[in-house]
């Protein structure tokens, strides 16, 4: 196991007991783990098996922007000798904002949808520090105990707001959540997109 | 008359002032004058830090355009505020006046707006509204009485997607309100003006809203004309927006205040 400690990691180490808990409801056997500098960002990232064979999980100590949502995804991409059957991504839920869950994964599917495999995990570690994970994307899970009484009945691949059953009922500061709809979404991830073809 | 010469001729130039050559001289009906009274805003979506500084800073480069120009603070009290001299504070180093008062008296003002407003009341053209939007309660109660909001963002993509939130939010409140947009630090060259283009896009397309570009903040800059701002275009009258009364109190109050307490604002 190999752990690289560059910079504060006070939130990260806060949070990190989480990633675990969850990623053993996922059935995935932890490996190998790493601190990774993005563009001043640290995310958590780990290397495991579950059922399916080697996976990746990905944990942002905040919730990551638009731009680092690209370069992770550059990241990965740029992995070479690995074939990954389940990609994680963990973000914290309760840093979504005004993005609010739903348009949240609506930015990361719309960044992520030519990877199917990845999954996001949105934990919630300001409001509920026990460990919880609140699983979105039923697409390659294999979870059982509270895990899979949420996730029964839904079908593979379908987005699920399983956020309420976990609110511990504190308002969140940002309380009042400016949604976007799918097209201004799709605007910005494709204005994203041209702009990052115009500074490469 | 044969149908061609019927119709409008408009060019670009009567659109907006960005395309107008700088030696021509301005059209005196789309300028403002001191009988139409303006509030605005300058925030920083998504880093609401020190928005005191920004709406001092412009406030003080539109006072040396020729308007004159004051900020409001409005806010929770602190130890130490009251009545008096507590209400002024140091942003006289940008050559504004400034004056703070509480959300109890901000909402007064809201409820009786004519008890201040006099006829033979002089107030300022300018007034700049410094307040904490980053909580939507306050905005709620502040977007209704503002006609211009300047957006001061970094030339990301994600600044803009905070911008586009929070203007979005601000639409609900006020759907008359003329919006400006300016990046901070040096100077983005042809990807802000690619970035400009297509988040005015974004707003024309899903909130009906136009967009109106004021160039570059140089924060380090210390003269009192920026050089990379057009600001003439905030002085232009929108004929879309009404006037609040709440808003002509404002300036009103901050010129009763003044006059109220003439030392502390000139000490």
């Amino acid at each position: 196991m190999r752990t690289y400690k560059l910079g504060p990691q006070l939130k990260l180490e806060k949070a990190f007991p989480i990633l675990v808990q969850a990623s053993r409801d996922l059935g995935i056997h932890l490996e190998d783990q790493c601190t990774i500098p993005l563009d001043g960002i640290f995310f958590k990232a780990y290397q495991g098996s579950n059922a399916k064979g080697l996976c990746l999980g990905v944990m942002f100590e905040t919730f990551p922007s638009l731009e680092t949502l690209h370069e992770c995804r550059k990241a990965i991409t740029g992995i070479q000798g690995r074939e990954y059957q389940d990609i994680f991504l963990y973000m914290p839920q309760t840093e979504t904002g005004l993005v609010g869950v739903s348009h949240a994964i609506e930015l990361i599917q719309g960044v992520y949808s030519k990877m199917p495999k990845v999954t996001l995990v949105l934990y919630n570690f300001l409001e509920n520090e026990t460990g919880t994970a609140v699983m979105l994307d039923t697409r390659s899970v294999n979870a059982d105990g509270s895990l899979a009484k949420l996730l029964d009945g839904r079908e593979p691949g379908e987005v699920c707001d399983a956020s309420l059953p976990f609110s511990s009922g504190k308002p969140v500061p940002s309380a009042r959540p400016i949604r976007l709809t799918r097209e201004e979404l799709s605007d910005f991830i494709d204005m994203g997109l041209e702009l990052r073809g115009l500074l490469s | 008359m044969r149908p061609l010469e019927r119709k409008l001729k408009r060019g670009l130039q009567d659109v907006s002032g960005i395309f107008r050559a700088k030696n021509s001289a301005p059209d005196p009906v789309l300028l403002s004058n001191e009988s139409d009274p303006k509030t605005v805003a300058v925030v920083n979506p998504g880093n609401f830090g020190d928005t005191l500084f920004l709406n001092s800073y412009l406030a003080s480069l539109t006072a040396a355009c020729g308007h004159s120009s004051a900020v409001i603070s409005i806010g929770q009290a602190k130890k130490g505020d009251g009545r008096g001299s507590h209400r002024f504070s140091n942003s006289r180093r940008l050559a504004v006046p400034h004056v703070s008062i509480l959300w109890d008296e901000f909402e007064m003002l809201c409820a009786k707006p004519l008890s201040l407003h006099r006829a033979d009341q002089p107030g300022y053209p300018m007034v700049f509204v410094n307040t904490e939007y980053a909580h939507s309660s306050k905005v709620s109660k502040i977007a209704p009485i503002l006609n211009k909001c300047i957006l001061a963002v970094s030339p990301t993509v994600d600044s803009l997607l905070e911008a586009y939130r929070f203007i979005k939010g601000l639409h609900v409140y006020n759907q008359n309100l003329q919006y400006y947009l300016l990046f901070e630090g040096t100077t983005a060259g042809e990807t802000g003006c690619i970035l400009f283009e297509r988040f005015a896009a974004i707003l024309s397309r899903h909130l009906g809203i136009n967009l109106v570009w004021l160039g570059h903040l140089n924060p380090l800059y210390s003269g009192s004309d920026d050089p990379e701002l057009e600001l003439e275009p905030l002085f232009h009258k929108d004929f879309s927006s009404t006037e609040s009364p709440s808003g002509i109190a404002l300036g009103q109050l901050i010129a009763s205040l003044l006059n109220e307490y003439p030392t502390a604002a000139a000490s």
